[in-house]
């Protein structure tokens, strides 16, 4: 019997063949096949080829939903506040 | 005088040096990731970012030798997975998230035909024996299962020496064959 140090993890020879046995199938079903390895090639392609964030913003400030102009009404007015209220305060 | 080497601006050149390193490591990058994470899904996700910053990279990479790439792309593929680590509570945390996942699997499987059964079974029991493994013994044990690599391979790949991969595939077989209960010579059983 030989002094290598990894003598006390050798396995007796018919727990070998029976974790190689095992291990084979794990590993006919885990290995990535060509198949798996050009689907991932073509999942990062499209990831890297999307328009950039900037172009993207680029094209939404240009966009005519974007108004930078405000409703002149829309602050506060008390005098146009007023002049909606004054017909109802008549009837009151 | 030798010209100056052009700027890679053109998406066919990137894409001819980006396919040679992707045939030449995304296997093995993949069964690296695998073994570290233990997570088949996870793998292939990393695999993905991993291949993304490879993309980005690709104009300076070129310029490398085959070892120094090899050693680039493993230096992130490491580095994801301390992200990845990082992203959940604990380590243990990820365990127990995967026998969970297991536990679930097994649960939720439909009726089939007996071999099937019996075949996910398989995978479901291996699945969770390797994960139970240190991290360091899974990693050697799956990229030498999965790509029936050399420890000098895998010492390299890992920046380890061989003979240290040589002991710690032996410890790896050695605790899965005990976590499948080969060594008393009672198979662990497969439950439907």
């Amino acid at each position: 019997m030989s002094n290598q140090p990894d003598d006390a993890v050798r396995l007796p020879p018919e727990v070998e063949s029976q974790l190689n046995e095992r291990l084979a199938v794990w590993a006919r079903a885990r290995r990535l096949g060509s198949a798996d390895l050009e689907a991932i090639r073509g999942l990062v392609l499209a990831r890297v080829a999307d328009p950039l964030p900037s172009e993207f913003a680029a094209q939404l400030a240009s966009s005519e939903l974007v108004s930078s102009e405000l409703d002149p009404r829309s602050a506060f007015d008390a005098e146009w506040l007023w002049s909606l209220l004054r017909p109802v305060t008549a009837l009151m | 005088m030798a010209p100056a080497r052009e700027p890679m601006d053109d998406r066919s050149d990137r894409l001819a040096v980006f396919d040679a390193m992707y045939a030449a490591h995304a296997a093995g990058l993949h069964d690296y990731l695998l073994g570290r994470t233990s997570d088949a899904e996870v793998a292939r996700d990393l695999l993905q970012e991993v291949c993304i910053r490879l993309w980005r990279g690709v104009a300076e990479l070129r310029d490398l030798t085959p070892e120094r790439r090899r050693a680039w792309l493993f230096t992130v593929a490491r580095n994801l997975v301390v992200d990845f680590y990082r992203s959940r509570a604990s380590a243990a945390t990820a365990h127990d998230a995967l026998s969970q996942r297991v536990l679930r699997t097994r649960e939720q499987v439909a009726p089939a035909a007996e071999a099937d059964v019996i075949g996910r079974n398989e995978l479901e029991v291996l699945d969770a024996a390797i994960a139970r493994l240190p991290e360091a013994l899974r990693t050697v044990l799956v990229l030498q299962v999965l790509g029936d690599r050399t420890s000098a391979e895998i010492g390299e790949l890992l920046g380890r020496p061989a003979g240290t991969v040589r002991y710690q595939l032996a410890q790896a077989r050695r605790r899965l064959a005990e976590e499948l209960r080969l060594m008393s010579g009672e198979e662990q059983e497969v439950s439907p």
